[in-house]
This record gives C-alpha cells, sequence and structure tokens, in this order.
C-alpha cells in the first residue's frame, strides 16, 4: 500500500512554489479574465510538470529517455517556431488594418512606441543578461505574445518560460500600467485636445496590396523577418481577398483556437521549478515592466515631437496605444481622453495607432532577430 | 546580478539601429500607401 504513496515523499519545496503559481495563472484566467485562452493551458501545463517523475516531460529512466508529450510538442511546435507561425495567420486574419490604412502617418506612432524594447535590451546587457538573452527579454516590449516566443526561441534563450508568461501577464495588465504612464507624460490641456475624424474609404486593391508591401519591404531590410512578418500578412491577405472568407474564418477561429490551446500547454514545458524559480525570473518580470513604461513614453514622445511642427496637433495619449496589445490600449487612451472631457472621441485615431503597433512590434521582431541573430 | 557596462555600451548603438531601423521601414511603407492611396482612390 505504501509504494502508492512513493512518489509524495519525491516533492520538493520548489515544485509545491510551482503548483501555486500555476493555481495562481489559473486563477487569474478564471476569475480575472486575464488571457485566459493562455494563462490557464500555461497554468494547468505548469502543475503538470512539476510533479515528480512527471510523464508528461522527458525522464531519464535507466540511462533510457522516455520522451514525455510536451517536450515532443515542444521540440514539434516552438523549437521548429511552427506554433507561433500558424498563430500569426490566423491572427493576421482578424486585423483590420483599414483605420490605419484610411491615414497612414498613425504608423510612426506604431514605429516609435517600439521604442521600450530596444532601451529595455541595452537595459538587460547593464544588468548581466547575455545580448541574445537581452534581446529576447526586451521583446516583451513588443506586448505580442507569438512574436515573444518566435524571438526567444530563436535565440534559445534560457528563460523562455518566464519571458511568455510575463509577456501574456503584462498584455492581460495594460489598462494598469498604461494609465498612470500616460497621465505622468501629458499635460491635461494635451489630454483634452480633439481629433477630428473623417471617414475615409479604402480601396479593395489598397487593402489587397498592403500586406504584400509590408512582406517586400521588411523582407528586404530584415531577411530574417520574412517568415514572422510573412504569415502575419498571409493571414490578411486570405481576409482581404474577398474570394477565400472561408479560409479567412478557420484562420481566425478554428487555427488560431486550436494552436492557442497547443500554445499554452507546451510553453508549460519550460516552467519546471530549477528552470523558472531563479532570481532571474524576478529581473525579467521587472525588466518586462520597464519595456511597457517605455514603450508607451516613446509613443507620446514621438507625438509631442510631431506636434511641434504640426498645423493641426494631435491628441499626444494615442502615441501610447502603439503597442501591440489589441484593442486595450486603444481603449485605455479612448477612456483617458473620455474621463478629461466627455466629447473627447479618441477612439478611432487610437485603433489606428493600436495596429500600427502590432505591425510594428512584428517588424523590430524580424530586425532584432537581423541585429543580434 | 553582475552590471556589464561594457556590453552596455556595446548594445547602445545596436539598439538605436534597431529602433530607428523600425521607424525607416514604417516611414517607406507609409510613403508607398499614401502613393498607393492615390492611385485606387476611386477604384
Amino acid at each position: 500500500m505504501l509504494e502508492l504513496f512513493e512518489y509524495v515523499a519525491m516533492v520538493s519545496w520548489r515544485q509545491v512554489v510551482m503548483w501555486m503559481i500555476g493555481g495562481l495563472l489559473i486563477y487569474l484566467a478564471i476569475k480575472k479574465e486575464m488571457e485566459p485562452s493562455l494563462l490557464l493551458p500555461i497554468g494547468f501545463g505548469a502543475i503538470m510538470v512539476n510533479l515528480p517523475l512527471s510523464g508528461a516531460i522527458t525522464q531519464i529512466e535507466n540511462g533510457v529517455s522516455e520522451i514525455g508529450v510536451l517536450d515532443a510538442l515542444f521540440s514539434f511546435g516552438i523549437e521548429t517556431e511552427l506554433f507561433p507561425l500558424l498563430l500569426f495567420i490566423g491572427i493576421g486574419a482578424m486585423i483590420d488594418f483599414a483605420p490605419l490604412l484610411a491615414n497612414p502617418k498613425l504608423m510612426i506612432f506604431g514605429a516609435a512606441a517600439q521604442f521600450g524594447i530596444f532601451f529595455t535590451l541595452c537595459v538587460a546587457a547593464l544588468l548581466g543578461f547575455e545580448l541574445k538573452d537581452a534581446a529576447s527579454i526586451a521583446i516583451i516590449g513588443a506586448a505580442d505574445g507569438p512574436t515573444s516566443i518566435f524571438v526567444a526561441n530563436y535565440f534559445r534563450s534560457n528563460y523562455l518560460g518566464a519571458i511568455i508568461i510575463v509577456a501574456y501577464s503584462y498584455m492581460a495588465l495594460v489598462p494598469i500600467i498604461q494609465p498612470p504612464v500616460i497621465r505622468f507624460c501629458t499635460t491635461k490641456k494635451e489630454r483634452m485636445i480633439h481629433m477630428s475624424y473623417t471617414d475615409v474609404e479604402v480601396s479593395k486593391a489598397t487593402r489587397i496590396l498592403f500586406p504584400i508591401v509590408i512582406t517586400i519591404v521588411s523582407g528586404l531590410v530584415a531577411p530574417k523577418s520574412v517568415a514572422l512578418v510573412g504569415f502575419l500578412m498571409f493571414g490578411n491577405l486570405l481576409r482581404e481577398c474577398g474570394v477565400l472568407n472561408s479560409l479567412s474564418e478557420t484562420a481566425q477561429k478554428v487555427l488560431a483556437n486550436l494552436i492557442t490551446l497547443l500554445l499554452g500547454l507546451t510553453v508549460a514545458a519550460r516552467m519546471q521549478a530549477e528552470l523558472f524559480l531563479t532570481g532571474e525570473t524576478l529581473l525579467i518580470l521587472a525588466l518586462g515592466l520597464f519595456a511597457f513604461v517605455f514603450d508607451t513614453v516613446g509613443g507620446i514622445m514621438i507625438a509631442k515631437l510631431y506636434n511641434l511642427f504640426a498645423r493641426e496637433k494631435i491628441n499626444p495619449m494615442i502615441g501610447a496605444a502603439g503597442i501591440s496589445a489589441f484593442p486595450m490600449s486603444a481603449r485605455v487612451v479612448h477612456k483617458i481622453g473620455q474621463q478629461e472631457d466627455h466629447g473627447n472621441h479618441l477612439l478611432m485615431h487610437a485603433i489606428g495607432v493600436n495596429v500600427s503597433g502590432q505591425l510594428a512590434s512584428v517588424i523590430a521582431g524580424g530586425l532584432i532577430l537581423k541585429l543580434f541573430g | 546580478m553582475k552590471i556589464n557596462v561594457p556590453l552596455f555600451l556595446h548594445a547602445v548603438p545596436i539598439a538605436l539601429r534597431g529602433w530607428l531601423g523600425v521607424i525607416l521601414v514604417i516611414m517607406i511603407v507609409v510613403l508607398i500607401m499614401y502613393g498607393l492611396n492615390l492611385i485606387f482612390r476611386d477604384r
């Protein structure tokens, strides 16, 4: 009878801490609805991989390696970069670039808001992380889970598990992180600036050519970004071409859901206590927050710079929406605008910048691969 | 945690190139999109 409980004695305190972290992720997913489609499978997976001699991960018994299913999924889906890329097709099919195409200059603010990524990279290097790990940590600032997974995995970062947890957690915390930063960087007068909106019709040809142009331009600048940008844009082309609606719907729903499900569980393979419970994980948590804050600051500051030269002033808060967390960031900006002045409707402008942030974060990921790969 | 100033100094110019690179790529795309918007405005 006692042999039934022989593994209980093998439980370490670190594993118990990981069960608690897994439980916390599940709680946040269910109770607080924080990125539930990812945090729930990640949380459950964290519990699975932290059971003594768990069959979910590879174990070596008597010199013989028994491959665990989560490690097999990791080798197949993440080391090959297949899962994040397939997810990008679904995400590309979900994004409507029309608000951006109607006013292309908004793209500049999305690009500017990637400042946090590159600033954090320098800080992480200063704190002693190797350049490839620093780049993997900094990409948390992209506020884009698949890009973080792609880049961290490309660099074979030792901190993949922590980076992904931090990236998805902060994405869900955008409504808490951004408002104080926006208020700190702008005056009340600036927050009250109204922006006129005219509904510009975007031609179908422009919508179709956009994903092709983006892929060619970013591919010529950073060839390593072709898969990253190309899969996102391919998804968007499925959406915009008008003749593949069923494929577009499948990519948006079935494909994205299936990959998300597998991705969450698979990522947990790198949440074993000995890999996850380190001082570096706490540092990554701090650096991730740093990246989000300085993304917001970068977007606002470039918007302020634009106002120095523009005849028609823009509300600098829309620069803060230039991160990939869609549509949370645009909603945050719109809400603050409304709090200052009920008649201030910034949503459509902020959505345009937010969409450009999605695009710019992927391009930033591609450039990081080029510069540090 | 070990402060690594030489690595930081090495990283700064590369990171700056990265950020300016993102802005440059996006500006090229902006120009192309303005052009496409003009060409296909009424079609």
